[in-house]
This record gives structure tokens, C-alpha cells and sequence, in this order.
């Protein structure tokens, strides 16, 4: 027999009634304390004690202490309730940037995937150009870099065993380089903008301050 | 906005999240005395529990989505406060709800064993008049749970972090306590 139980005589253990009447005993346990209650008046009246006490447990357990006023506790709760949730609304808010964060970053991907696309299709596109073509946009690049830096250094950007005609787009103007021999398209002024052709042209906007007219220069390279 | 009256003219049911303003103020309305009572019996003064009860309510109603069912509100709201008064309790180094296998020392069984603990709980509690005051706070807490919100001493287990065994005997300890507070007053 289990400690506790040991016969009619030796009462069961006061802890295990008060576990059974709430039904926490193990199965074996609780079988033999409803056994032997059931033959022994103390230990019976015992378990209806303790069934009692667990009601009077949930009693205590309502009343509201002695000296509180309800109705100003109350009001003065859900007023501080109010505005717990204001101030975690407060706080709350910029937090809440670093999901919109996360969600810029997600949107990235596919821009990335999309750039990747397009250098793909550029880098096929050049390889299918003809030879001279590509030439030709490789000399118009660098004259755009060897250009300004001509500007900057006063040096001829143009290799004295280049006898290719280049055109140069710089911030003077277009020139058609060609042998050694260079002939400017520049007007008296600076161009407003200039623009460069894969294809080997170059054009330049003027505007006239004074009158407002607009020349624009295109040289083409054939 | 989509509600619903409980059975009998109980609680309000509601059937979506995020509750509106005047569901808000309503679902505090309808469980506020009753978790106050809950936090009060557990932490044992009112200035405590009226912290603990606003901060259980804000907890509750900024994490409502995390309810998923709506027809529990009522229990949920009763677990985060029961939860809420347990970790101020442990916070304020009051408890543990260790295993009582893991004790160096036995537990103590009654806050009246040391002057300390008596002086703690004296400037702590002003109600403590009836039958519970005998109680430590570990055994009123698992009693609370078990016989007042009616969970299941698994429940109560993991709430308090301790084994079902652990529980049990804080039980048992403390409707033996009990029984001997009210045979003593002469009530039963």
C-alpha cells in the first residue's frame, strides 16, 4: 500500500484528501482514498470539508479588500489604461519604420534582378555590334574622359599614331579629330548640354544669352 | 465592428481583432474587478495590484492579435495577468517557484517563521485577514490558480515554472493550511 493508507485504522494523509477533491491524485491514489473514505466517517467528513473550503477559497477570493473605493479605483485604472495604450502607440510608431525598411529592401530584389537583365542584354548586344562600330565607341568614351582631362591639363587627348577620325564632345564643344588635324563645331559660348551617339555622332546645344537663340551643332562620323 | 452578448447576458464575445475604442473600454470594464481580485490576492496590497492590473490590461490589449480565440478572451486575459503578478513577484525577489527537489533549504512553511518575513510581509500587505494570509505566496498563488481560475495543475505548473509534483504539494500544503485556519476560527 502506498504511504498514507496503510488500513481503516491509519487515516489517509490530509494532503491526499485535499488533493482528491480536486481530483489531483493519480488514478491508483485516488481509487483507494474514495475506497477508504467511503468506510471511514472522519476522513469522509474530511473530504466534504475540504470541497467546502475550496468554495470558500473562491469566495475570498471575490471579496474586495476592506477600505477600497471600487468606483474611484476603477475609473482611476482605466484612465491610466488609456493612456498606457496612448503612450505604447507613441513608441510604438517608430518602431514600426523597420518593416517598411525590411520591405524596401524585399522590393530591391527584383529591381537588382531586373539591372542584372539589362546589363546582360547590353553586354550581348555590344558583342553582336560590328567591329568598327565598337571601336568607334570605344574612341567616343574615351574622348568624353580624355576630353575633360584635356581641359583640366592643356595635354592633346589625341595620340599622335590615331589617325582614325574621332569625334570629341567636351565642355568647349564638339571636335572632329582626324590625322593629327582637329576642326571645331564650337560656338562663342559654352554648350548648354552635349550628347554623344554610340553610332559615332556628337551633338552640342547652344543658347545665346542675349537673344535667346538656340544652335544646335550635330557632327556625324562615317 | 462585430460583437456578440455572451450567454446568460455575460461577457461580451468579440468576434474580431483589433478591438475599437468602445470595445476596448467595454472589455476592460467587464474584467477589471475580476483581475484586479486575481493580482490583488496573488501580490497581497492594493497599490500592486492596481499597477499590475493596468500593466496586465496594456499588455493584453496592445498584443490583441495575438489572440486567436476570441471566445477565450476572458481566460487569455487571465493568464497574462496571472503572469504579470507572477514576475513582479519573482522581480521583486518576494518568490520562487523553484522545484521544491532543487531547494538547498526546505520551505519555509508560513511567513510568520522569520522576523524577516514577517516585517517584509507587514509592510507589503494591509489585507491579508482571512485564510489565505497563512498561506505563503507560492502555495496562495497555486491554490489561486487552481481553485479561483480553474486551471489544471499542468497549467498551473508551467505557469509558476515548476514541475506538476512542485505544484501539487503547494497545493496540498496550502488547503491543509487552510483547513486548519477555518477549524481554528471555528467556521467549519
Amino acid at each position: 500500500m502506498k504511504p498514507g493508507i496503510k488500513s481503516m485504522k491509519q487515516h489517509i494523509a490530509e494532503t491526499d484528501l485535499a488533493l482528491y477533491v480536486s481530483g489531483d491524485l493519480g488514478l491508483f491514489r485516488r481509487v483507494a482514498v474514495r475506497f477508504h473514505a467511503g468506510r471511514c466517517e472522519r476522513c469522509s467528513r474530511l473530504v466534504e470539508a475540504y470541497r467546502a473550503d475550496r468554495v470558500r477559497v473562491k469566495n475570498i477570493a471575490a471579496e474586495m479588500p476592506e477600505g477600497v473605493d471600487w468606483d474611484r479605483l476603477s475609473a482611476e485604472m482605466t484612465a491610466n489604461i488609456r493612456v498606457g495604450l496612448a503612450a505604447g502607440e507613441c513608441v510604438a510608431r517608430p518602431r514600426q519604420r523597420k518593416p517598411s525598411a525590411m520591405k524596401l529592401a524585399v522590393s530591391w530584389r527584383p529591381a537588382a534582378i531586373a539591372a542584372g537583365a539589362v546589363a546582360l542584354l547590353s553586354v550581348a548586344w555590344l558583342l553582336n555590334m560590328p567591329a568598327g562600330t565598337t571601336d568607334e565607341l570605344g574612341r567616343a568614351l574615351s574622348a568624353i574622359v580624355h576630353g575633360r582631362g584635356s581641359v583640366m591639363n592643356g595635354v592633346n587627348p589625341v595620340a599622335d599614331d590615331d589617325r582614325r577620325p574621332v569625334v570629341v564632345a567636351n565642355q568647349l564643344g564638339i571636335e572632329l579629330r582626324e590625322n593629327n588635324n582637329v576642326m571645331g563645331a564650337s560656338q562663342d559660348e559654352r554648350p548648354v548640354s552635349v550628347s554623344l551617339s554610340v553610332r559615332g555622332s556628337a551633338s552640342a546645344r547652344y543658347v545665346n544669352a542675349d537673344t535667346g537663340q538656340v544652335t544646335i551643332t550635330s557632327v556625324y562620323v562615317q | 465592428m462585430s460583437e456578440a452578448q455572451g450567454p446568460a447576458g455575460g461577457a461580451t464575445r468579440y468576434d474580431a481583432v483589433p478591438l475599437s475604442s468602445e470595445q476596448q473600454t467595454r472589455f476592460v470594464s467587464e474584467n477589471q474587478k475580476r483581475i484586479f481580485l486575481l493580482i490583488y490576492r496573488i501580490v497581497g496590497n492594493v497599490p500592486d495590484a492596481q499597477d499590475l492590473t493596468q500593466e496586465a490590461f496594456i499588455k493584453a490589449l496592445q498584443r490583441q492579435d495575438q489572440l486567436k480565440d476570441l471566445e477565450k478572451a476572458a481566460h487569455w486575459l487571465s493568464r497574462i495577468a496571472s503572469n504579470t503578478a507572477i514576475d513582479f513577484l519573482r522581480r521583486a525577489g518576494r518568490v520562487s517557484f523553484s522545484d521544491i527537489e532543487d531547494m538547498t533549504e526546505p520551505p519555509r512553511s508560513a511567513p510568520e517563521d522569520s522576523p524577516e518575513g514577517l516585517l517584509l510581509r507587514a509592510e507589503h500587505r494591509e489585507y491579508l485577514n482571512d485564510g489565505l494570509a497563512v498561506l505563503t505566496e507560492r502555495e496562495r498563488t497555486a491554490l489561486l490558480l487552481r481553485d479561483v481560475e480553474g486551471m489544471p495543475a499542468e497549467e498551473v505548473a508551467a505557469r509558476l515554472n515548476c514541475s506538476k509534483a512542485t505544484v501539487r504539494s503547494h497545493i496540498a500544503n496550502a488547503r491543509v493550511k487552510f483547513r486548519k485556519f477555518v477549524a481554528r476560527e471555528g467556521r467549519a
